[in-house]
């Protein structure tokens, strides 16, 4: 086991290193930070000045390796926008933020999806399932921008129960996390439901569910026990992907609802071209996802025994 | 398959469901009676709570006399004051820390100050701290220092102390623009022993002004700022006494943050808006004409666009009052020129060039082009009101007159790169915010034949293409005549000129969609300057 995890490791290590690649070589083609972020009044010295301070003006060949060697160490430099504030502390300090909503609207998906999906499995096409099903198709084809203005027009200004934007991470707070959750949280609910419902439906005509059956068991014993946790496999690496849709729509949604986590932040930083904002925005969040796979690849060994050995 | 098991955990489900949605609304309604959200059912609300569209604080934090952007100038201008302010209409200059001033000679302004005034920390204001607030952003050794500066305020030299309550401005030419560059955000007027301790580091994360308000609490970029009243203010003490900013960058979010009483004013809204948040019971909208004024640069350098008559005939067959009605749904004020007439200088004569096909057919006949041209009209998109639409009627309306004009469309770094390689022609957009409310402040920036010649290095760009003996003469008269009559008189001839000359396709004034609860009382301002002290509960 450990040396599988060494190995995965190090793919995870290229993976981080392909996208801060990526990443560094698209900032370069958008346009020239420097004229963004002076006033339009600022003179053509100080505009020169500004560029030489943050290294604009080196050749793109050394601006990347200068990045990739101080990416190594976590450091991306100082934020052009935010003067003064390293990037990568920036980063960190929103971060919270935006984990306790993935939390929660990974938490979401699980607690809505997988009940609605074996519901709809032990009954298709019951009026229940295509309740399931409506909900499925509406979450897959709300764009998540759409669906949080609806979500707060009816739960702020029309029923006012909830906040319509701003984060809060405890207490009296914690009604903010509903709004942005739900809406993070509505693809995912999708996809799980039906992918649940189509697990279960396989798995509830295999033999030793109805092994289970005759053995006398209570139905609920052999929903839960036997036939989900055997569907769960598929389930399991879905839900890690789903983790990289969640942190991607974190951009989108965190915006919407003014949340200050990195999603937000990284719309702030593409806005302004803050490239070593940009690129520790990325880097944060591309580690984020190649652990949360990794976590996943170690889960299949508990859930299946076989797979311990891989 | 168990199908009793299926039916009953369903409706077992729906029944949590329904359970779970009414302890929600529930949740809901016991936190509003803790008064946990903002609003508590009846009585005045603790703070005022403002929304805020952009975040400019972020950048260089709160220090007052480096920052060049509206919101910023907007919020930090409560704190911060100044020797002398705009009037509300924006027409004069009114006393605000000096309440006296008299021109001793050409180059030197006098002024008394205000007395018994206090900074927040408890500092007193005097001459010496209008001679420290006024020399530091001039200073070159002033880090992080504010490029404004290189074309507004070098012209100040510096401040002599009379006495305690007397100061002289002095500049290095005759300045009839020294009252009102005064009156501008980054001669705001602060603690001085306060700012020479601490340095630039410390005006960054903390205020110490003289203002109606104190910030009391900053959350750093993005964050909210939370001021309180100035007890001690030396003018009316405000009513409304906390306010805190909120970002929150979605339009959409700010309308229904505003009618779900998250929130008691907002800003940068848009038609569409309007019914809704007048429908909802709980807030208005106000309007007001705007002090930011977009128009379309002719690339007068390049074919046809150095004729006249081919530039005055695109004026009158661009339709602009026809695109104001529909397009902008009304949200806009026709110009005659690129001023507002607020702005001193303006030319009250000249009257909007009205919308004639005929005329302009005419005249583009005149200049050899009968049967019309192509041409191309560069534009961005999502900067102001429905900016992209205009532009695209203006094409389509053009079209009539029988000039084709391909819509450019780039996002602003493209359209940046474009205009400095001096890659455009045609029309190409540009939108001015003349922040000393005097003509100097547009033209000589914009259409002196220095500013072609100087920017972008002395390379010249795309944007700033005209320039003109005659127009160059005009403007340097003006900057340097102190009589107001007199210099009124030269800029009614320049902008008759510029009118005629049409170096420009002229637009309107935009105009602001502010959002109120009906909590507050306020009227907005078209400098779109938030001032809280005006402010008060309904």
């Amino acid at each position: 086991v450990g040396t599988y995890v060494f190995w995965r490791l190090a793919q995870s290590v290229v993976v981080v290193f392909g996208v801060v690649t990526i990443v560094f070589l698209i900032m370069n083609l958008s346009g020239d930070p420097a004229r963004l972020l002076m006033p339009q009044e600022a003179s053509e010295q100080d505009i020169r000045d500004f560029r030489h301070a943050n290294g604009l003006d080196r050749p793109l060949p050394e601006q990347y390796v200068y990045y990739m060697s101080r990416a190594v160490k976590a450091d991306f430099g100082d934020s052009l926008w935010q003067q003064g504030r390293k990037a990568m502390s920036l980063v960190v300090e929103r971060y919270p933020a935006t984990l306790a909503l993935g939390l929660f609207s990974f938490a979401l998906i699980v607690l809505i999806a997988t009940p609605l999906g074996i519901i709809s499995a032990l009954k298709p096409y019951s009026f229940a399932d295509n309740v399931a099903a409506t909900i499925a198709l509406l979450g897959q084809s709300m764009p998540s921008f759409w669906l949080g203005i609806m979500l707060i027009l009816l739960f702020a200004v029309t029923l006012h129960v909830l906040p319509s934007q701003g984060e809060g991470l405890s207490g009296p707070d914690l009604p903010h996390l509903i709004l942005p959750g739900l809406t993070l949280a509505a693809p995912g609910i999708a996809r799980i439901t039906r992918l649940v419902r189509s697990q279960m439906l396989d798995v509830l005509g295999e033999q030793y569910v109805l092994t289970a059956r005759s053995k006398g068991l209570r139905e609920r014993t052999v929903i839960l026990k036997h036939a989900l946790k055997n569907a769960a496999i598929p389930l399991v690496t879905i839900l890690g992907l789903d983790i990289g849709n969640i942190l991607a729509g974190a951009v989108i949604t965190e915006t919407v609802f003014a949340w200050r986590g990195v999603g937000y932040l990284a719309y702030q930083a593409l806005q302004k071209l803050d490239f070593p904002l940009v690129m520790a925005d990325v880097y944060a969040l591309s580690i984020t996802f190649v652990l949360v796979n990794l976590a996943v690849d170690l889960l299949y060994g508990v859930l299946d025994p076989r797979i311990r050995l891989a | 398959m168990n199908s009793a098991f299926g039916v009953r955990t369903s409706r077992r489900g729906l029944l949590r469901l329904i359970g779970a949605s009414a302890g929600m609304a529930a949740l809901g309604t016991v936190l509003n009676g803790c008064g946990a959200l903002p609003f508590a059912g009846g009585g005045k609300p603790s703070e005022l709570i403002m929304g805020y569209g952009v975040d400019q604080l972020s950048t260089t934090g709160l220090d007052p006399q480096i920052h060049s952007g509206t919101a910023a100038e907007s919020q930090l201008r409560n704190c911060y004051d100044c020797l002398v302010q705009i009037s509300k209409d924006l027409k004069t200059v009114e006393p605000q820390l000096a309440t006296e001033w008299k021109r001793v000679d050409p180059l030197k302004m006098q002024f008394k100050l205000r007395e018994g005034v206090k900074f927040h920390n408890g500092e007193d204001f005097d001459a010496e701290a209008v001679k420290f607030s006024i020399e530091r952003p001039i200073n070159p050794n002033t880090k992080p220092r504010s490029s404004i500066y290189a074309t507004y305020a070098n012209i100040i030299d510096h401040v002599d102390v009379v006495d305690k309550y007397t100061v002289n401005v002095v500049t290095k030419k005759p300045d009839p623009l020294i009252l009102r560059r005064l009156s501008g955000f980054n001669m705001t007027i602060i603690a001085p022993k306060w700012a020479a301790a601490g340095g630039s580091d410390k005006i960054k994360v903390e205020a110490q002004g003289t203002g109606a308000y104190r910030i009391v609490e900053w959350g750093g970029p993005g964050g909210d700022v939370v001021m309180e009243a100035n007890d001690k203010y030396w003018g009316q003490p405000a009513t409304v006494k906390r306010v805190r900013v909120k970002i929150i960058p979605e339009q959409a979010t700010r309308s229904a943050a505003l009618r779900s009483k998250d929130i008691h004013v907002t800003h940068a809204l848009w038609p569409e808006d309007e019914g809704a948040i007048g429908g909802s019971g709980v807030a208005i909208t106000k309007k007001v004409a705007s002090n930011r004024i977009p128009f379309y640069f002719f690339e007068v350098r390049k074919p046809p666009f150095d004729k006249k008559e081919v530039r005055q005939a695109l004026n009158y067959g661009s339709n602009m009052e026809g695109i104001i009605k529909n397009v902008l749904q009304g949200n806009g004020t026709r110009t005659a020129c690129i001023t507002a007439p607020w702005h001193f200088g303006h030319n009250q004569e000249l009257k909007p060039y009205p919308y004639d096909p005929q005329k302009a057919k005419d005249l583009l006949k005149q200049a050899g082009l009968a049967d019309g041209f192509e041409t191309n009209i560069w534009f961005i998109q999502g900067r102001y009101m429905k900016d992209k639409e205009v532009a695209e009627a203006i094409a389509q309306e053009l079209g009539k007159i029988g000039v084709k004009v391909k819509p450019q469309l780039n996002d602003s770094t493209k359209n940046t790169q474009l205009d400095l390689a001096k890659q455009q022609d045609g029309m190409i957009f540009a939108s001015w915010g003349n922040w000393m409310f005097d003509a100097d402040n547009t033209y000589f920036p914009l259409f002196h034949s220095s500013a072609r010649d100087t920017i972008n290095d002395g390379k010249g760009q795309s944007s700033r293409p005209y320039g003109d003996p005659v127009f160059d003469k005009m403007l340097e008269d003006a900057r340097v005549e102190l009589d107001e009559g007199k210099r009124q008189a030269l800029y009614d001839r320049a902008e008759a000129y510029f009118y005629d000359q049409a170096p420009v396709l002229t637009q309107y004034q935009l105009t602001d969609i502010y959002g109120i609860s009906k909590l507050v009382n306020w009227d907005p301002r078209s400098d779109e300057m938030v001032w809280y002290r005006e402010m008060s509960w309904a």
